[in-house]
C-alpha cells in the first residue's frame, strides 16, 4: 500500500507537476524543463505498473522465482531515448532562438502574431 | 504583478485538479500484482526461443525489435536534425579564447579514456547476459568523449568519421534486418543458431545488434555533444 | 509478394546511405532520395494491389501476434500510403526543380524519415509501435520546419515542438493504462480485449489519445501551433505538414478510436470538435491579409470538416471522409507549392500584391485555381463528388444543425476563395511574377492537377478503393479475425 503510494502518486504529482509547468511558465527553458518532467512522470508510471510484489532483474540464469514484467521495461528504454532526443531538438532550437530574439520570455518572441 | 500572481494560483490548481483525476484512474491498475500477459509468454519460452539469459534484452532486439529500429531512428533524425539546426552556428564564434583544464584533469582523461570506451564495450557486448546493452554502452562510451571535451575544449572529433560510422553502422542494422526477411521471410528474424543460454556466443542475432546499437548510439551522442559543446561561450 | 516493410527498410537504408556519403559527396541527398520516394512509390502500387485482394499481415523478428510487432496493412492503410508516397513523390520533384535548403543532404534525410515515419504510422498494428512512429514523424517535422533558422521558422518549430510534446507524453500515459489493465499492446488484441478494461481507466485512456492526436491533426482548441508552424516552415514543408503530417494524426485517430476503443462518445465527441474548427477556422481565414496564413486556416477547417463527418459514423460517412482526405491532401499542396514558388521569386506574402498574377502566369495561376475549384467542390473536379457525398450523408441523418454550420462555413470558404481568385485575375498591377516556372515544378504541379482532374471526371478509379477502406474501418471483428487468426 505504502509503494503504491510512493510509486503511483511520485509519479502522478510529476506528470501534473510538467504540465503545470508548461501551461503557465512563460520562459522557454523552464518549459522545456516542464517537458522533462512531465515525460519522466510518464516513465515512472510506466515502469511502476511493470513491478510484481517480491520480484527481482528478468535474468533467467539458475535461480529465479518471480521476475517483474519485463515488457514495460523496454518500452521505458525506448521511451527515455525518445525523451532525450526530444530534449536535444528543443534545446537547439531555443539556442538559435536565443541568437535571433535575444530573449526566451515567450511574451516576447511575437513574430508571427497578427 | 498581480497577473504572475493569478497565474501561479492557476498553476496550482491545474496541479491539483490534474492530479487528483489522475490518481483516481491509475489506481485500477493494482501496484505489485501480477498483470503480466505477454511478460508471462516472455518469461516462460523466451530463453528457449532466443537462447539469451536477459529477457528485457530479448524483448528490445527480438520481439520488440522493430521498435527498437525505430528508436535508433529517432536519436539519428535528434542528431541530423540538430547539425541542420546548428549549422553555420559556430562560425561566429571560433575567436572565442577558451581556457584548458589543468594538467591533472587533463592526464587523467588520457588515462581514463581507452578505459572508458572498453566498459562501454563490455557493457554492449554482454547485453543478452546482464542488464545494460547497447543503449547503455553507447551513452558509456560518449561519456568518454564528454570527458575528453570538458578537459580540453580544443579538443575535436571530426564530423566526417562520426557521419560514416553512424551510416555504416546504420546500414548494417537494416541489412541484419532485411537477411532475416531474404532467409526467412520475417524483418529482423534470428537467423544465427541460439547457442546454450548464458555463454557470450548465445541469443542468435542480439549481441551482434547490440554492438551495431552500441556504436551508433556512441558515435550519435558524441555528434550531439560535439554540435551542442561548440555554442558553451554563445550564451 | 512484396513486403510493406520494405517501404520502411528502404527508407531507412537510403537515410543511412545518405549520412555515410554526406561529408564526401554534396549532392547525394538529392539524388538518393529521389530515388528511394520512386522506389516507395512503386513498392505501395504492389502493396495497394494486394491488399485489395486480402489485408497483409507483416511479422517482425518471426514471432506471431500478439507477442512481437506486426504490421497490419489493411485497404485504409494500403490507399493512405499510397496517397503519401504520391504527395512525397511530386513534392521531391518539386523539390529537384529549386535550389534545396540548406544543408541539403541534411534536409533530404529529414524528409525521408519524414515520410517513413507517416507510412509506418499508417501501417503498424502495435500501439506502441505507432508511438515511436509518431514520434519520428513529429522529430522530423520539428527539424524541417526550423531548417530555414530565421524567426519565423524558429518560433513556429518551437510552438509545435512544445505542444507536440505534451501530445506524446498523453499518449504514453494513455498506452500504459491499457498496458495495465490488459497486459497487451497489440491493437487486434486490446480491440479483442477492450470490454474487460475498467470503465474510467478506458474513458480516461481515449480521451488522453484524442487530445494527443487532435494536437496532431490540429483540431480546435489543440492547434494553436498550426498557423505559426505553417506560415514559418517553407514551401515543400509546409505542404507536408498540410498534406500527410496532419493527416497521419488524423488516421492514428480513427484507427484507435473506431478500430481499438469503438466507444460510443466518439461520434457526438468528433461532431463537435470538428465542426467548432471548421467554423473558426473558416472565420479566422476570412480576417487573414496573408494568402499562406489564410491558406493554413482554411487546411484547419478542412481537418475538422473531415473529422465531424466521420464522427457521423456511418460507412458512407467514412467513405466521405476519405475521399475529402484525398481531395485537400492534393489540393494544398498544389496550393501550398505554388504558393512557395512563387515567393521564392517574388517574395509575395500579402494577399494583394497577388492582383493580377492570374493574367500574367496564365500556367500558375490556372494551377491555383484548379485546386482551388477542386477544394471547393466544384463540377468536374474530384472535390465535387466528396462534397455531394458529405451533404447527402449528413442529410441523410437528419443531422439539420450540423447542415446548416457546415453549409455556413462552406460559404465563408467560398467568399474567401473567390475574393483571392478575383484579386488575381483582376486588371494586372504588378510585373515581377517569374518569368518562367521550372520543369520539374511544372510536371510536379501538372501531375496532382491530372490526378484532381482525372479523378474528378472519373470517379470510379479510386471510388472502389475508397469503399473498401471505408468499410475496412468499419468492421472491427474482421480486423481482430485476420490480425490474430491469421
Amino acid at each position: 500500500m505504502l509503494s503504491e503510494i510512493i510509486f503511483y502518486g511520485s509519479s502522478v504529482a510529476l506528470i501534473s507537476l510538467g504540465i503545470m509547468i508548461v501551461l503557465t511558465k512563460r520562459n522557454l527553458i523552464k518549459m522545456i524543463v516542464g517537458l522533462s518532467i512531465l515525460d519522466s512522470g510518464a516513465n515512472l508510471f510506466l515502469i511502476s505498473i511493470g513491478y510484481i510484489n517480491g520480484g527481482t532483474a528478468p535474468i533467467m540464469n539458475e535461480n529465479w522465482s518471480v521476475v517483474v514484467d519485463p515488457v514495460p521495461q523496454a518500452l521505458v528504454l525506448t521511451a527515455i531515448v525518445i525523451g532525450v532526443a526530444v530534449m536535444a531538438m528543443a534545446l537547439a532550437i531555443v539556442v538559435r532562438i536565443y541568437e535571433k530574439f535575444g530573449t526566451l520570455d515567450i511574451r516576447r518572441i511575437k513574430e508571427l502574431k497578427w | 504583478m498581480m497577473k504572475d500572481w493569478f497565474r501561479n494560483i492557476i498553476g496550482v490548481i491545474i496541479f491539483v485538479i490534474v492530479g487528483i483525476f489522475l490518481y483516481s484512474v491509475v489506481i485500477h491498475n493494482t501496484f505489485g500484482a501480477d498483470k503480466m500477459v505477454l511478460g508471462n509468454h516472455y518469461v516462460k519460452d523466451g530463453v528457449q526461443e532466443t537462447g539469451a539469459q536477459n529477457i528485457v534484452t530479448t524483448i528490445v532486439v527480438l520481439y520488440r525489435g522493430f521498435d527498437t529500429l525505430g528508436e535508433v531512428t529517432v536519436l539519428f533524425l535528434a542528431a541530423t536534425a540538430l547539425g541542420a539546426i546548428l549549422a553555420g552556428f559556430r562560425d561566429k564564434k571560433k575567436n572565442k579564447k577558451k581556457t584548458r583544464a589543468s594538467l591533472i584533469v587533463s592526464i587523467t582523461t588520457k588515462f581514463l579514456f581507452p578505459m572508458i570506451i572498453l566498459f562501454g564495450s563490455y557493457i554492449f557486448i554482454h547485453g543478452h547476459l546482464t542488464p545494460g546493452g547497447g543503449f547503455p554502452g553507447g551513452v558509456v562510451i560518449a561519456t568518454a568523449f564528454l570527458l575528453m571535451f570538458l578537459a580540453d575544449p580544443y579538443a575535436f572529433v571530426s564530423e566526417k568519421k562520426l557521419s560514416i560510422s553512424e551510416g555504416t553502422v546504420g546500414m548494417l542494422y537494416v541489412i541484419t534486418g532485411l537477411v532475416g526477411l531474404y532467409l526467412f521471410q520475417n524483418f529482423l528474424e534470428s537467423f544465427l543458431p541460439t547457442g546454450s543460454p548464458g555463454t557470450l556466443l548465445s541469443g542468435g542475432i542480439i549481441p551482434v545488434i547490440y554492438v551495431l546499437i552500441g556504436i551508433k548510439v556512441g558515435s550519435e551522442l558524441t555528434g550531439l555533444l560535439n554540435n551542442l559543446r561548440e555554442d558553451e561561450n554563445a550564451i | 509478394m512484396v513486403s510493406p516493410i520494405l517501404i520502411i527498410a528502404f527508407s531507412l537504408f537510403a537515410a543511412f546511405f545518405i549520412a555515410f556519403f554526406s561529408k564526401i559527396s554534396k549532392g547525394i541527398g538529392r539524388i538518393v532520395a529521389f530515388i528511394t520516394v520512386s522506389v516507395n512509390l512503386v513498392i505501395s502500387i504492389y502493396v495497394i494491389q494486394n491488399a485489395m485482394v486480402k489485408p497483409i499481415l507483416v511479422f517482425t523478428g518471426g514471432f506471431k501476434p500478439p507477442f512481437a510487432i506486426n504490421l497490419a496493412v489493411d485497404q485504409l492503410s494500403a490507399f493512405l500510403v499510397l496517397l503519401v508516397q504520391i504527395l512525397a513523390f511530386c513534392m521531391i520533384s518539386y523539390q529537384m526543380g529549386k535550389k534545396g535548403e540548406l544543408p541539403e543532404n541534411k534536409f533530404y534525410t529529414l524528409f525521408i524519415l519524414n515520410v517513413m515515419g507517416v507510412s509506418g504510422m499508417m501501417m503498424t498494428g502495435d500501439i506502441f509501435n505507432l508511438f515511436v512512429f509518431f514520434e519520428i514523424t513529429a522529430i522530423s517535422s520539428y527539424g524541417l520546419v526550423a531548417i530555414r533558422k530565421d524567426k519565423a521558422a524558429l518560433e513556429g518549430s518551437m510552438k509545435y515542438l512544445i505542444i507536440s510534446s505534451i501530445g506524446s507524453s498523453l499518449f504514453l500515459i494513455a498506452i500504459a493504462l491499457i498496458y495495465g489493465q490488459l497486459g497487451t499492446l497489440n491493437m487486434a488484441d486490446i480491440a479483442q480485449k477492450i470490454s474487460m478494461v475498467n470503465g474510467s481507466v478506458l474513458i480516461t485512456a481515449f480521451l488522453l489519445i484524442v487530445s494527443a492526436f487532435f494536437i496532431e491533426s490540429e483540431i480546435f482548441p489543440f492547434n494553436g501551433w498550426a498557423p505559426d508552424a505553417y506560415e514559418g516552415s517553407n514551401d515543400t514543408v509546409t505542404a507536408m505538414l498540410s498534406g500527410f503530417i496532419s493527416k497521419a494524426g488524423l488516421y492514428a485517430l480513427l484507427r484507435l478510436s473506431f478500430i481499438v476503443f469503438g466507444i460510443g462518445i466518439k461520434n457526438s465527441l468528433f461532431l463537435t470538435f470538428g465542426i467548432t474548427t471548421f467554423i473558426i477556422a473558416e472565420l479566422s481565414a476570412l480576417r487573414q491579409t496573408r494568402l499562406k496564413r489564410m491558406l493554413a486556416y482554411s487546411s484547419i477547417g478542412q481537418m475538422g470538416l473531415i473529422l465531424a463527418i466521420m464522427g457521423i459514423g456511418t460507412q458512407q460517412a467514412v467513405f466521405a471522409g476519405i475521399f475529402q482526405i484525398f481531395n485537400h491532401a492534393f489540393s494544398k499542396a498544389i496550393l501550398f507549392l505554388a504558393f512557395g514558388y512563387i515567393f521564392i521569386h517574388t517574395g509575395w506574402r500579402e494577399i494583394e500584391q497577388f492582383r493580377g498574377f492570374g493574367r500574367k502566369r496564365p500556367f500558375l495561376g490556372a494551377l491555383m485555381s484548379i485546386a482551388i475549384l477542386n477544394l471547393l467542390g466544384f463540377p468536374i473536379f474530384a472535390g465535387f463528388w466528396s462534397k455531394i457525398a458529405i451533404l447527402s450523408e449528413v442529410g441523410r441523418n437528419a443531422k439539420f444543425l450540423v447542415l446548416v454550420f457546415i453549409l455556413f462555413a462552406a460559404v465563408v470558404e467560398v467568399y474567401y476563395y473567390f475574393r483571392f481568385l478575383k484579386i488575381s485575375y483582376s486588371a494586372p498591377v504588378d510585373d515581377t511574377a517569374p518569368k518562367k516556372t521550372n520543369f520539374a515544378v511544372g510536371i510536379s504541379l501538372t501531375t496532382m492537377a491530372v490526378i484532381v482532374i482525372a479523378v474528378g471526371v472519373y470517379p470510379s478509379i479510386i471510388t472502389n478503393f475508397i469503399n473498401s477502406a471505408a468499410m475496412a474501418l468499419m468492421d472491427k471483428a474482421h480486423y481482430i479475425q485476420w490480425v490474430l487468426g491469421g
